[in-house]
């Protein structure tokens, strides 16, 4: 199976180098591709040094714009999958090896890197956050996940096309849930996730709960009345 | 409707008109963008011109003062036309967003075309 992992970045020069060579050193006999966000810092410009394929664009177009631009690469290239490892250095790419292995065995579309699968639950609002949003995925799709803001998912060639070009299947839990819906074949795989290694987190307390909503009305509400259209 | 009232829609009405007239002459807005404009300014003067027409349509709909009317009118207007300009935004970032993909990936490969050479 040939994989791209492709590596959205947005204000990570402190952390892009270090995930970018951990991706060359941990997971050699992949391709990767790091997406700069319109980074302001020199995100770019530290990858041109390194000689790590970029994927510049000359806006911040946010997460989705990004990884999607990296499927629509991948889709161009003839990949036959897209694994998301975020900039920020808490993912660990040892895992993909096992992930893609557990998507050709089963014959899956999509493979999220859970962090609950087998490692203990702890008690805090980000994790109350997740335990919302995958109770709606199993009330409206009947299907157990236990880590659907997962950023670290690895997507199959089936959708691949559909993730790249549709603006309604962002790398986000409402489209987990929606091509569940769809009948894509979707299962977890058990990894660790580190704190991001340096720099800031996106995700303040008001942004957090505006994405929450966004979230739950598009499982609830939104997607109900999307064209159905195949994946 | 009042006198002033009138006047004041009448004014407002004349004074759109001008401007979008100015504004299409100077080449700063295209026939189908000033459609819209035009067509409001021309209600609003023939509700100026013609207050019967509110009156009656007032006394019709159960609406107590006839300036309600126009506001409630107005209001519509405006609410249909952020609709459409939000619809029109959001396609507008949606062809950036492509925009924006598309020359990333053109560059890139690009580059390896390059390397290869």
């Amino acid at each position: 199976m040939k994989i791209l992992v492709v590596i959205p970045a947005y204000n990570e020069a402190q952390n892009i180098v270090s995930v970018a060579e951990e991706v060359k050193r941990v997971v050699p006999q992949y391709d990767f591709a790091v997406v700069n966000d319109g980074s302001r810092d020199e995100t770019a410009k530290l990858c041109r040094e390194h000689g790590y394929p970029l994927l510049d664009l000359s806006a911040n177009l946010g997460l989705t714009g990004a990884v999607q631009t990296g499927m629509r690469y991948a889709l161009e290239n003839g990949y036959d999958a897209v694994v998301q490892i975020d900039g920020d250095g808490q993912h660990d790419p040892r895992f993909v090896p096992e992930m893609a292995a557990l998507m050709e065995q089963k014959g899956l579309d999509l493979v999220i890197g859970s962090r609950f699968l087998e490692g203990k639950r702890t008690k805090s609002m980000r994790h109350f956050g997740n335990g919302l949003l995958n109770r709606a995925i199993k009330l409206t799709t009947g299907k157990r996940i236990t880590d659907a803001t997962s950023g670290m998912r690895l997507y199959g060639k089936r959708i691949l096309r559909t993730m790249a070009t549709d603006r309604d299947f962002s790398p986000e839990p409402d489209t987990v849930a929606y091509l569940i819906r769809r009948g894509a074949k979707v299962e977890e795989y058990p990894v660790v996730m580190r704190e991001r290694a340096a720099g800031e987190s996106y995700l303040s307390p008001w942004r957090s709960i505006r994405y929450m909503g966004h979230m739950l009305a598009c499982i609830f509400l939104i997607q109900w009345f999307r064209k159905r259209r195949n994946l | 409707m009042s006198v002033p009232v009138r006047i004041l829609l009448l004014a407002g009405a004349v004074w759109t008109f001008i401007y979008v007239f100015r504004c299409i002459r100077k080449d700063k807005m295209k026939d189908d963008e000033s459609f819209y404009w035009i067509i409001s300014a021309g209600v609003l003067v023939l509700l100026a011109v013609f207050p019967e027409i509110i009156t009656e349509l007032a006394g019709l709909l159960g609406v107590e003062s006839a300036v309600n009317l126009v506001f409630l009118i107005v209001i519509f207007m405006l609410i249909l036309k952020v609709f459409f300009m939000d619809r029109k935004l959001a396609a507008l970032r949606h062809q950036t967003t492509e925009v924006i993909e598309k020359t990333a990936i053109e560059k890139l490969n690009e580059e390896k075309k390059n390397k290869e050479d």
